[in-house]
């Protein structure tokens, strides 16, 4: 026997284990998933669960004052099983509260980021479809919008108007519209080069056949990044209009005005305002590793197989 | 949709042009740089006709397509269909319209939706139209695939999982699905190889028969418009230069340009002809924007072709041609066939 065949020998006994190692690290390419974005994932369901759950997992009462327990420290920092995660001054359970605020975040993020997006996306496809003098005055309006920070804006407005829940809420659905307006209108563009469009237009199917079934199937992937994205900063400027007091208002609690109100306390009892602030960094962390990962396996260069 | 006479004028281009900015202007209150993609095209289609529009790339075949489609407004001129404008079309007589002309397109340009599978885009034109029950439209889907030579298997597919031949078939389907009158096909070959390709002029070939289809072929490809067409036009510069009945174009061809894209085009087992070879000239106006487009390739070029532009005349009865050299010696050969017929008498 030759070296030669020898070798052979080995390398057919190994061809087997080398196909199944193939087979096993394309399907673990294809459905691989970094650690990272993993546990950023698990971070948001379980916030998304908490904030379904509020009322389940904790009564009324739980918010209740108790100013004998005042400003306990969590627990592992000398506080106790009965306020996990300590009081504040007026001996409120800081879970409990947590736990409200994180649902007034999610849900002025969520109803924000889903205006902005309905908006945005809608005057852009406008602007693509009826070009000319209709383009014109929403580029201007994009160009406007982007010129003044929005912080400022919405300053002004709730100062102006009085500050209302609902008020609230649209100031934060017009954040950002302008970055949707201006993706959705370049990505209509190109998809109305396309064949099948003008196919679509050319049997004499409406705006919003046209856009609804044909475009936006096709153009979403970087929309749904772009809202992944807007979405953690919606909950940054939410935190930030409540941290100055012009955002969520008391009986209604948000992440902003938790931080904003255990500020004065941040010598003395820390973890008022550190808590909140936490969950905010995370939150915000983890939808921009998702935000990016998406943007990744939704480009088209780097899709390996479909 | 039989009722049509045949030579029933159909759709016609009444001195059409199509001016495209290019670019900004360099400074205000000037014109900004313009191109004429389509230049005082004057077109006719009767019933029953197949029209070929052959011309290089830039010659503004495409761009005359898209403007007897209605999908492009030209800047001046009107088309008009069975006699109207269709620009002047209320709600009702659009969708007429769009039922009557439809295009194929070129299936690399994206002509199928990717998202889609083949059935909703098929059935698509007819229930934006709302014709029969779901269950004709269902039927209708399928008569659609078998005529096209597609199985039916084929309509629960997405568009990537087709070849290239079978996506242009769907796209020939669903241009036919609402029945049209007129069918106006966009390169529909020139992205396939070369057996696709004659499966595909074949169909319509049979299509135009069984469906009695007018037929608009825009093509660069020689070998389909003479294999499909019953009448040439050929196009340069954004202008037609001649146009007549495919098989005079083909065995006479008189302008200058003819002759020589003739001459360039691949042929088997025909004798070696003196090729000049195509000049290529885009649809950039000429600085002055007088004279003959074709002046600057010329091999017989005049005086006369550099400070006039040549109008399409009717030189023989269906044969236009735009060219002062040929008219011109026309004409003289006329005036002197007169001459002796004044002579004689």
């Amino acid at each position: 026997m030759t070296w030669h065949e020898s070798n052979l020998g080995a390398v057919r006994a190994y061809e087997p284990l080398r196909r199944l190692w193939a087979r096993q690290s394309v399907r673990w390419r294809a459905t691989r998933f970094a650690p990272l974005s993993a546990l950023a994932l698990a971070w948001l369901i379980l916030l998304l669960i908490s904030a379904l759950l509020d009322s389940l997992l904790s009564s009324p009462d739980a918010i209740s004052m108790d100013l004998r327990a005042r400003l306990r420290p969590p627990l592992l920092f000398g506080g106790n099983w009965a306020h996990i995660l300590g009081t504040d001054d007026l001996g409120q359970d800081i879970l409990a509260r947590l736990l409200l605020s994180v649902r007034t975040s999610l849900l002025v993020a969520l109803v924000g980021s889903g205006l902005g997006a309905l908006l945005g996306t809608t005057l852009g496809f406008i602007a693509a479809h009826f070009r000319g003098w209709i383009e014109e005055s929403v580029q201007m309006l994009v160009d406007l919008q982007a010129a003044m920070p929005f912080t400022i804006i919405a300053l002004a407005l709730l100062a102006f108007f009085g500050n209302s829940f609902g008020l609230f809420l649209v100031i934060m659905g017009i954040y950002g519209w302008e970055r949707y307006a201006r993706l959705a209108r370049s990505l209509a563009l190109s998809a109305l080069g396309q064949g099948y469009t003008l196919a679509v237009r050319s049997y004499g199917a409406g705006f919003l056949r046209l856009y609804g079934r044909h475009v936006l199937p096709n153009v979403a992937g970087p929309l749904i990044v772009n809202m992944i994205l807007n979405f953690s900063e919606v909950i940054l400027l939410e935190s930030a209009l409540s941290f100055l007091g012009l955002g969520v208002q008391p009986p209604l609690s948000s992440l902003g005005t938790m931080v904003g109100y255990g500020r004065t306390y941040v010598t003395t009892a820390w973890w008022i305002a550190v808590i909140p602030g936490v969950v905010i960094v995370l939150t915000v962390l983890s939808l921009s590793i998702l935000g990016d990962r998406m943007q990744d396996r939704l480009n088209p260069a780097n899709r390996s197989c479909r | 949709m039989t009722g049509d006479p045949p030579n029933r004028l159909l759709l016609a281009a009444e001195q059409v042009t199509r001016i495209y900015r290019v670019g900004a202007r360099a400074l205000p209150f000037t014109s900004p740089p313009h191109v004429s993609a389509v230049q005082n095209v004057t077109l006719m289609l009767h019933a029953g006709e197949r029209l070929g529009i052959v011309g290089e790339s830039g010659s503004g075949k495409s761009t005359l397509g898209r403007l007897l489609m209605g999908f492009d407004q030209p800047t001046h001129g009107r088309v008009l269909y069975c006699g109207r404008d269709i620009r002047e079309f209320s709600r009702t007589e659009r969708f007429g319209f769009h039922r009557a002309v439809q295009m194929v397109f070129q299936d690399t340009h994206g002509a199928l939706n990717p998202r889609l599978r083949i059935f909703d885009q098929v059935i698509e034109p007819l229930d934006v139209h709302r014709l029969g029950t779901r269950q004709q439209r269902r039927n209708r889907v399928h008569d659609l695939l078998s005529k096209v030579g597609l199985p039916a298997a084929i309509a629960e597919r997405y568009p990537a999982e087709l070849s290239g031949g079978q996506r242009q078939r769907v796209v020939i389907a669903r241009a036919l699905a609402l029945a049209p009158k007129i069918l106006i096909c966009d390169e529909p070959t020139s992205a396939a190889d070369v057996s696709v390709q004659a499966q595909i002029v074949n169909l319509l070939d049979d299509l135009a028969q069984s469906e009695r289809l007018t037929l608009v072929l825009v093509s660069h490809s020689l070998a389909v418009v003479r294999h499909l067409c019953t009448r040439v036009a050929v196009m340069h510069s954004g202008c037609i230069v001649e146009e007549a009945p495919a098989e005079v174009l083909f065995h006479e061809p008189l302008h200058p340009y003819t002759r020589a894209l003739l001459g360039a085009s691949p042929a088997l087992a025909r004798r070696r002809r003196r090729s000049t070879p195509v000049q290529s000239c885009t649809a950039i106006s000429s600085p002055s924007g007088i004279g003959c487009a074709y002046a600057s390739a010329c091999p017989d070029v005049a005086e006369l072709c550099r400070s006039a532009a040549p109008n399409l005349i009717e030189l023989v009865p269906a044969h236009h041609v735009a060219c002062h050299k040929v008219t011109t010696g026309r004409r003289s050969e006329k005036r002197i066939e007169e001459d002796h017929a004044g002579i004689g008498a």
